[in-house]
C-alpha cells in the first residue's frame, strides 16, 4: 500500500464509487475467536438469509478465510459492513472488480 | 446462564457469576475509556473497513466511529442494568437487552481473545483456570455465548 499523492486518487475513487455499474462487495474475515453458531444466526438476523444459506457463508469464512455476504451501492455496503462491526464480525468492503 | 422459559429468555445467575459479569463489563467500559488506536484489541473492536484501500477506510471510519463507540457503551450499560446492581439475577430479557448481551459477549470474548493472542488451537485445548484465568474466563463467556445464541434461535421469527 501506498500513501504518496492521495488527493488525485481520492477524487477519482469516489466518482467511480458513484457508478452503478461498480457494485461493492462486503466480505467477512474469519477470526479465531467468534463462535461459529453466532457467526450463523448473524447472518440470518442481519441479511434475512435461511440457515442453510447462512451456514454455508459461515463455513466458507471458516475454512477459506472469507466470504462475500452482500454487495450493492457503495452506501448499501458502508450499512452492513457497519451492522456486522456492531455485532463484532471482522467485515471489509471492495469494489468488485 | 441464559434459558428459555414460556418464549422468553431468562438470565439466570448466581451471586459469584453475576459479580464475576460485573466485574468484566466494568473492565470492558474502561478499556473503551482508555483506548490507544494502534492497540491490536482496538483495531479489533472497531475494525478497519479496508485493508487495501486507505480511503475507504478513512471515510467509513468519519462515518461511523462515534456510532459504534456509543453503540458498545450502550450494550454494556443495558446488560449492567438487567444484571442489576446487587448479587445474582434471575430476570426476564426484553428483545433489547437480549440484543445487548448478544453483542457485549462477543466484544468481550473479542477483546480477551485479542489481548490473549489467541488461535483456534489454543481454544481446543483444556484449561485449568489456576494457570491461565483469562482464557478460563474466555471459555466461560463462550458458554454463556453459545447458551444465548441456542435460545436467540428458539425464540426466533423467521
Amino acid at each position: 500500500m501506498t500513501t504518496t499523492s492521495p488527493a488525485v486518487i481520492d477524487k477519482h475513487d469516489t466518482h467511480e464509487t458513484v457508478s452503478p455499474d461498480i457494485p461493492w462487495v462486503v466480505i467477512v474475515w474469519n477470526d479465531p475467536i467468534n463462535l461459529m453458531s453466532y457467526v450463523t444466526f448473524i447472518f440470518q438476523k442481519l441479511f434475512g438469509y435461511s440457515k442453510e444459506k447462512a451456514t454455508k457463508l459461515m463455513l466458507d469464512v471458516h475454512h477459506k478465510g472469507r466470504a462475500v455476504v452482500s454487495s450493492g451501492t457503495r452506501e448499501r455496503a458502508e450499512g452492513d459492513v457497519f451492522r456486522l462491526h456492531q455485532h463484532g464480525l471482522w467485515a471489509t468492503m471492495t469494489k468488485d472488480r | 446462564m441464559f434459558l428459555v422459559k414460556k418464549g422468553t429468555i431468562v438470565l439466570e445467575l448466581g451471586d459469584q457469576e453475576a459479580d464475576l459479569m460485573r466485574h468484566t463489563i466494568n473492565d470492558y467500559v474502561e478499556l473503551l475509556d482508555s483506548r490507544t488506536p494502534l492497540d491490536p484489541v482496538n483495531r479489533r473492536l472497531f475494525p478497519a473497513a479496508s485493508g487495501e484501500d486507505e480511503d475507504v477506510a478513512r471515510e467509513f471510519r468519519a462515518l461511523t466511529f462515534s456510532d459504534l463507540d456509543a453503540h458498545k457503551r450502550s450494550t454494556a450499560a443495558l446488560a449492567i442494568q438487567s444484571l442489576g446492581a446487587h448479587r445474582g439475577c434471575r430476570v426476564k430479557l426484553n428483545p433489547e437487552q437480549n440484543e445487548a448481551w448478544l453483542v457485549l459477549l462477543t466484544d468481550i470474548r473479542l477483546a480477551i481473545g485479542t489481548r490473549l493472542g489467541v488461535t483456534e488451537e489454543m481454544l481446543e485445548r483444556e484449561v485449568d483456570p489456576n494457570e491461565d484465568w483469562n482464557l478460563a474466563l474466555l471459555h466461560y463467556l463462550g458458554a454463556l455465548q453459545e447458551a444465548l445464541v441456542n435460545a436467540s434461535e428458539a425464540i426466533a421469527r423467521w
